[in-house]
């Protein structure tokens, strides 16, 4: 059931485009994270979603309604601030009951719903304390604390875990998520870490420079990213992402890397009709190359040398080299060989990813 | 909503209307009134009856009357006395109490700085005792060293080096703590690169100091040479402008001439060309100092 | 060797203009306890050997300090709660929103702060002959307001440059909570804002009750504030100094305290006002 939906939503500052031309549909009850790199528009989207700034073209409609001229307050929506914005001078207690201070409701009925939140979110101890008394993750808590309490139909959330250090970040992730789900309230989360986006979202929209590259469930943009930048953005370590020609000889089809050629006839069609072009951007992950050591190496696709291993234990990532080009791969287990050592590689034809080298759009089919 | 953001917003303007209608009303207003009454022959007798007006009359008498040119001489005079001596105080100042030689500088700045607090006319009139020929405190302490006691107040040139030391007296505490603030936003890693590069006192001093604190001297010059120029009170409650007169600076005959004469037409018209005088004074001296820097 | 040499002069040299600057303060103390007659002789008295506390009988049963005071002080609650009511949404507004003509006001403002204490000789004039016609004249209440107004560009500019400093985030956070604009100002902003609104009052306490100029034209005798009644005790000739001592003394002691408690603050907000330049 749609919840909220873009409509064609744009925003200038002055000549720089923020937001270009965003249509998206967020779905009731649904955590939606807008990733992106820093300047991509997430932010900007966020705030014109509260209302903080006025959209230059397009609108935001929310349960059927044009949001354009609903003030912030009155859009039944919360903000997770990145920096919290807890107000300094008022305890815990004082920050999360303030909304419904505002909304001038009895002191009785305040209490109680400000505790019911904090023994949601366990800081019933905290409320006393005032929040440069607080530890990163209480403070960020009650920030929830204060967005819960005005029973929205809404979160925003503007990258809350940025601040915290990195193991209580991957712990309240966890916590987010399942807190989002127990409370059922549609949830729109911005991040620029792609792995909190991947292990937190229902669906992630991609963003960069101002424009909505694909919006997906998490495993669909891992396997299918749609144009390169979200190829080469999902995934640690980042997909191989190779430019090359597209050349016909003898009757096969080919990706001229002009290190190496891969051949492709086997998918030649859909290429023919999909491409503006012959220049084309070969993507691999790390996962589907194979490395073939010793007399093997004549069998791949072309030889390379070791350029660099880094052992992580339950895998190897192995860099290898051919001319100037790099390409990235994971090994599962054991791997030894010495730097400059001749390898071959065999590159999972079924597995890779054509995008237009002008476009930045998928080729090949799925 | 073709608005920007939130913070677009014209309810901006109701905000602001308040503070701005009073100072409009009650500050404002009355200058504009000025000019007009300049344009009246407004004077103690005919100001409830209601004054006529007389177009540039006023302005014309002004601009033959030797009195007003005495006064701006008198005024331009002390400007360049009292000017240099307050910056190099102010300056002299600041430099020692961010020397590190000297101790315990947090007790004793803001204790330098007390003076400050002491309403303007408070301090004026205390010196006007000190002042005073028979037992002032300053001519007993002279007597006391051997020498002969000084007529102060009574005495035109005299009184002209006693308005200095009141106005250096009042302005110090100011002019010190804002070269102070200038001084001590420098960096300290500019002074240290320095050291490293062999500078010594006077070479730090010279080359980061002088030029980070040359802009903000350079607007307490200014504001402290209009100071100088709308000089009122000190020279009024000394000694009321002078020993008969000799000292009226420029704001000085202009009260005289509205509450001790009477003549408020012709005041204001003299207050209005003591003030197009500052503007074009400032304004020259702008241009001459942007000139220079090119 | 040398440089401790020079410590000690340096030290020395400011100990000095310390007692430079605070020796009228002194002087004044001491004039207040003489008898008046000793203050004729040519006798220096460092330590006031023979004081008494007849100009401070004479200050708190026979004079009109208590009326003065009492003038003095309607005038400063006119000026300050104008002041500040209308100020301090004022500047706000000019820290956050963006409005046509916003600089040039502040610009003006700027500039105007600056001459403000010289264009009051020359609005004097017209002052005075605006409430004459007004029948206005003599009125405390009309002073505190004329005060307030001159106040205006220098301390909007002053707590603009403040709430400057103060991050938009958590004024937001009020909007999205549902705060209105003063609901906003006055849970969040102001509170936050402590330090500069403390210097602000500070600013307008130390200029109100050191304005004379204004007041000694526009007010009648029985009006008079502190200021006027302490210089009208200045005669051509005679001056009684140690009553004139007396009262300046208890005249000036609640600025000089409310000056050095708030030093603490100044600090903080003066540098944050700006006056770095």
């Amino acid at each position: 059931m749609e919840k909220i939906r873009f409509e064609h939503l744009t925003k200038k500052f002055g000549e720089v485009v923020a937001v270009d031309d965003l249509n998206l549909t967020v779905y009731d009850k649904e955590l939606i994270v807008l990733l992106g790199p820093s300047g991509c528009g997430k932010t900007t989207t966020l705030r014109l979603i509260a209302g903080l700034e006025f959209p230059t073209g397009g609108r935001v409609i929310m349960n059927g309604e044009d949001l354009t001229c609903v003030h912030p307050k009155d859009r039944k929506m919360s903000m997770v601030f990145q920096s919290y914005a807890l107000y300094p001078h008022m305890t815990a207690f004082d920050n999360i009951a303030f909304p419904l201070k505002i909304k001038k409701l009895h002191l009785n009925e305040i209490q109680k719903k400000v505790r019911e939140v904090a023994e949601l979110l366990n800081i019933e101890d905290l409320l006393h304390r005032k929040p440069k008394e607080l530890s990163g993750g209480e403070r960020q808590r009650v920030a929830l604390g204060r967005a819960i309490v005005k029973e929205p139909e809404v979160f925003l959330m503007d990258e809350p875990l940025s601040n915290l250090d990195a193991k209580l970040r991957v712990f309240l992730r966890g916590e987010l998520k399942s807190l989002q789900k127990k409370l059922g309230i549609t949830t729109i989360y911005v991040t620029h870490d792609q792995v909190e986006a991947m292990s937190m979202a229902d669906r992630i929209a991609v963003m960069n420079r101002g424009e909505l590259q694909q919006v997906s469930p998490p495993d669909e943009l891992y396997h299918n990213p749609t144009t390169s930048f979200v190829a080469g953005f999902i995934g640690t370590p980042p997909m191989n992402l190779i430019d090359c020609s597209f050349i016909e000889k003898s009757g096969r089809a080919f990706l001229d890397a002009g290190e190496f050629t891969i051949d492709v006839s086997d998918l030649e069609g859909t290429l023919k009709t999909t491409a503006t072009g012959s220049e084309l951007v070969l993507g691999v992950r790390p996962e589907d190359v194979l490395i073939l050591q010793g007399k093997a190496k004549e069998n791949g696709d072309f030889v390379a040398s070791v350029h660099t291993i880094e052992p992580l234990g339950l895998e190897v990532i192995v860099t290898v080299r051919k001319g100037d080009k790099l390409l990235c791969i994971r090994v599962l287990g054991d791997f030894r060989a010495s730097i400059g050592e001749e390898v071959g590689v065999s590159i999972n034809k079924q597995k890779v990813h054509i995008f237009d080298a002008k476009t930045g759009k998928r080729c090949n089919a799925a | 909503m073709k608005r920007e953001s939130l913070w677009h917003t014209r309810k901006a303007y109701w905000y602001i209307i308040p503070s701005l209608s009073l100072f409009f009303f009650f500050f404002l207003y009355p200058i504009i009134y000025t000019v007009y009454i300049s344009a009246t022959n407004a004077n103690f007798f005919n100001i409830m009856k209601g004054p006529t007006f007389v177009g540039v009359e006023n302005y014309e008498t002004l601009l033959f009357e030797k009195d007003f040119f005495y006064s701006l001489i008198r005024t331009v005079l002390f400007m360049l006395t009292s000017v240099p001596l307050k910056v190099l105080a102010g300056l002299l100042l600041a430099i020692l109490f961010s020397s590190p030689l000297v101790k315990a500088k947090r007790i004793l700045m803001p204790l330098a700085l007390i003076p400050w607090a002491a309403p303007w006319f408070f301090s004026v009139l205390i010196w006007r005792g000190m002042f005073n020929v028979d037992f002032g405190i300053i001519n007993k302490m002279l007597i006391s060293i051997g020498l002969s006691p000084i007529n102060w107040l009574n005495n035109a040139g005299n009184a002209f080096i006693a308005y200095n030391i009141v106005e250096v007296y009042l302005t110090y505490p100011f002019m010190m703590a804002t070269i102070f603030s200038a001084i001590q936003s420098v960096p300290p890693d500019l002074y240290e690169s320095a050291i490293m590069d062999g500078a010594g006192s006077w070479a730090k001093f010279r080359h980061v100091t002088l030029p980070l604190v040359k802009k903000p001297l350079f607007w307490a010059t200014i504001m402290t040479g209009i100071a100088s120029y709308l000089i009122f009170g000190v020279p009024f409650l000394l000694n009321s402008g002078g020993p008969a007169g000799e000292n009226e600076f420029l704001l000085v005959y202009g009260y005289k001439e509205a509450f001790n004469l009477g003549r408020y037409g012709y005041a204001a018209a003299f207050m209005i060309l003591v003030f197009i005088l500052l503007a074009i004074l400032v304004f020259t001296f702008l241009k001459l100092t942007k000139m220079m820097e090119e | 060797m040398k440089t401790i040499f020079l410590s000690w002069v340096l030290t020395g040299l400011a100990l000095l203009i310390v007692i430079a600057g605070l020796f009228p303060l002194y002087w004044i103390v001491v004039a207040a306890l003489r008898p008046y007659g000793t203050l004729y002789t040519t006798k220096i008295m460092l330590f006031p050997i023979d004081a008494t506390l007849d100009a401070f009988r004479w200050l708190l049963f026979e004079s009109k300090f208590f009326i003065w005071l009492k003038n003095s002080l309607i005038v400063y609650m006119v000026t300050l709660f104008t002041c500040m009511m209308t100020v301090v949404p004022a500047s706000y507004t000019l820290s956050r929103f963006k409005f046509s003509g916003k600089n040039s006001l502040l610009s003006s403002y700027f500039v105007l702060s600056q001459i403000m204490t010289g264009m009051s000789v020359m609005g004097l004039i017209a002052l005075y002959t605006l409430l004459l016609k007004l029948q206005l004249i003599n009125s405390l209440i009309v002073l505190g307001l004329i005060y307030a107004a001159s106040l205006v560009p220098y301390i909007s500019w002053y707590l603009k440059t403040y709430f400057d400093s103060l991050p938009k985030d958590f004024d937001e956070a009020a909007l999205v909570d549902g705060a209105s604009f003063f609901q906003n100002l006055r849970y969040v902003v102001i509170p936050m804002a402590k330090p500069g609104i403390v210097v602000a009052i500070t600013l307008i306490t130390v200029i109100a009750w050191s304005e004379w100029t204004l007041a000694s034209i526009l007010l009648g005798s029985e009006n008079f504030t502190l200021a006027v009644g302490l210089v009208s005790l200045q005669a051509r000739w005679e001056t009684p100094w140690n009553r004139f001592a007396a009262m300046s003394i208890l005249y000036a002691i609640p600025i000089i305290t409310v000056f050095v408690l708030a030093q603490r603050y100044l600090k903080a907000g003066l540098t944050l006002g700006g006056i770095k330049g």
